[in-house]
């Protein structure tokens, strides 16, 4: 089934407040893939990025009528992705510290990341972790500044500085990237 | 015609295109779906979305759904109490020992709130509070004679609650109050019950208070809303503090206060959890249990609320049917629940259709009750 538009998924919303369950089947239609990708590349592990964008849906599904309707549904929806990508991160931490590398390892398997993700994977290196966020919520939804603000609980002011920031370091990092290989051709 | 993008910011557009389009299938819908789907019938029909318990809620949510679908009161016995003078109330429907108590022992309050829209009267007649959850009657009548299919229950799409006309958001710790509706033996009645979360980091409700309750009925367009007054009966409530525990494989499981009530026995109790890397297994560990006197009566599960109150401690208020009087002793018996392999949180049932447990006697507490415990 296609992704709804905008106008079928403020429907949905609609029919979600008067109580139709199954209308949350087109809410999860229309984010399932730019949610999948918000956690794959903050998780950088495609199993865990579908378990945790599973698990962000039914969170949402659970807190539905907390969402009042006077923000975007989507950063709405965006700020549990967040929270939750946030804990699995911190959990991992935990992890890391006692069982090593060792069970990332095994579950990064299959499938085997693309060069298409790694290009990605090495921008996003260049970038601390909020600066990764503001960079995939700009990127996947086209979030204003307001809405990023709204979601990482941080001053719109100060996300688009830090926006700034985020192109001069990455054009910077392409720039020598060029360089780099104009003198090897040279 | 629009600004040409600069070099930089074309670059930017490209990595965020990049970022965005990333060809990757991803079809989660269904299956999440189905997950919502058994969520939701796993608590007792629920006109909010909200969930009452969180993470280790599910197999006592399920116990309360197994309680509704265990059986109502019998047609013949609801035809035969209605002809008892003097009972009208409709706790006396209700598939809850508790309310019929507490109409036999008039611990009701009664009231004339009513809404009118659309050709149907909703009312609230009768309320109860006992400390440990406040229940309302709700009474569907229509001005002609035509009367609708769905009962009640099916047809109240949303239900608000207010407190002293204020949010119910200030009693709950992070997500306000949720409630629970249950149908009776009569279509045109459903009840709506509510808890407060004071033994999980939330706040009592007052002693007295007005209720308000905002309901949507499919088919009319203007909500109904009635005011109904709220008192807590409380003269022969009794409350322990038994503060006992048992470990064993890395949980603590304590039993923190014990209240009974005419219409209800509460008991709260603690997980912690010993070792941080477990909290993905919550949902696996999720505890539920029996409660039986020294006589082996077990108790019925009506209704529970559920709340982290931090990393790794769950602290739970579990609702059960009244004890005909105080026990001795209580024995609280902990399980788990059988899920099924790959069947997104399925219960596993044994032969006879019931849900599959296995017992955790490592868990097990006693209880003495002394002879005359605290009043509340």
């Amino acid at each position: 089934m296609s992704k709804p538009n905008g106008e079928e998924l403020q429907q949905a919303i609609e029919r979600m407040r008067g109580g139709e369950t199954e209308a949350y089947g087109e809410i999860i239609r229309h984010f399932q893939k730019s949610i999948y990708l918000y956690a794959m590349y903050l998780l950088r592990n495609r199993q865990e990025a579908e378990d945790a964008a599973q698990d962000i849906f039914i969170k949402a599904f659970r807190k539905f009528d907390q969402y009042r309707g006077g923000g975007s549904f989507s950063s709405w929806l965006y700020k549990i992705a967040y929270h939750h990508c946030m804990d699995l991160l911190r959990k991992r931490k935990r992890i890391d510290k006692v069982l090593s590398r060792y069970i990332l390892q095994k579950k990064q398997e299959l499938p085997a990341p693309s060069t298409y993700e790694d290009e990605i994977y090495d921008m996003l290196d260049k970038l601390n972790a909020e600066e990764r966020q503001i960079l995939l919520l700009r990127a996947l939804e086209e979030y204003s500044y307001e809405e990023i603000g709204d979601i990482l609980d941080m001053n719109p002011v100060s996300a688009r500085q830090k926006y700034a920031r985020i192109r001069q370091k990455l054009l910077k990092k392409k720039g020598e990237n060029h360089n780099a290989d104009t003198v090897k051709l040279g | 015609m629009p600004t040409p993008l600069s070099w930089d910011e074309q670059e930017m557009d490209e990595l965020e295109r990049r970022i965005r389009n990333h060809p990757v299938p991803v079809d989660l819908a269904e299956k999440t779906l189905n997950r919502c789907r058994n969520e939701q019938m796993e608590l007792p029909i629920r006109t909010s979305r909200r969930f009452l318990k969180t993470k280790i809620g599910a197999a006592a949510a399920m116990a309360v759904a197994l309680v509704i679908c265990s059986g109502y009161v019998s047609p013949a016995m609801a035809a035969s109490l209605k002809q008892v003078p003097g009972i009208a109330s409709l706790f006396r429907f209700a598939d809850d020992l508790g309310l019929r108590t507490a109409e036999e022992q008039g611990l009701l309050t009664e009231n004339d709130a009513a809404s009118t829209h659309g050709g149907i009267t909703l009312k609230a007649p009768v309320a109860v509070y006992d400390g440990t959850r406040v229940s309302v009657g709700l009474e569907r009548s229509f001005e002609s004679e035509s009367s609708a299919n769905v009962s009640l229950q099916e047809q109240m799409t949303s239900v608000e609650l207010l407190i002293d006309g204020q949010s119910t958001d200030r009693y709950g710790k992070d997500m306000g109050l949720g409630f629970f509706t249950f149908p009776t033996t009569d279509k045109n009645a459903s009840i709506i019950e509510m808890s407060d979360l004071k033994n999980q980091g939330g706040q009592p409700l007052p002693d007295r208070f007005e209720l308000t309750v905002r309901a949507t009925l499919a088919g009319v367009d203007e909500p109904f809303e009635l005011r109904i007054p709220v008192e807590r009966k409380a003269d022969q409530s009794v409350a322990l503090l038994p503060d006992v525990s048992r470990e064993a494989d890395g949980l603590s499981f304590k039993v923190n206060k014990v209240e009974f009530t005419p219409i209800t026995t509460q008991i709260t109790t603690e997980l912690t959890f010993a070792d941080d890397n477990r909290m993905e297994d919550r949902d696996r560990a999720a505890l539920a249990y029996d409660v039986e006197d020294e006589q082996g009566h077990s108790l019925r599960v009506l209704s529970g609320t559920g709340h982290p109150i931090s990393e790794n401690v769950m602290v739970t208020d579990t609702r059960f049917e009244p004890f005909a009087s105080v026990p001795h002793t209580l024995v609280i018996k902990p399980f788990r629940y059988v899920y099924l392999e790959g069947g997104d949180g399925a219960f596993a049932l044994d032969q006879d259709g019931n849900p599959k447990k296995i017992y955790l006697p490592e868990l097990e507490l006693k209880i003495e009750v002394p002879s005359a415990p605290d009043k509340k």
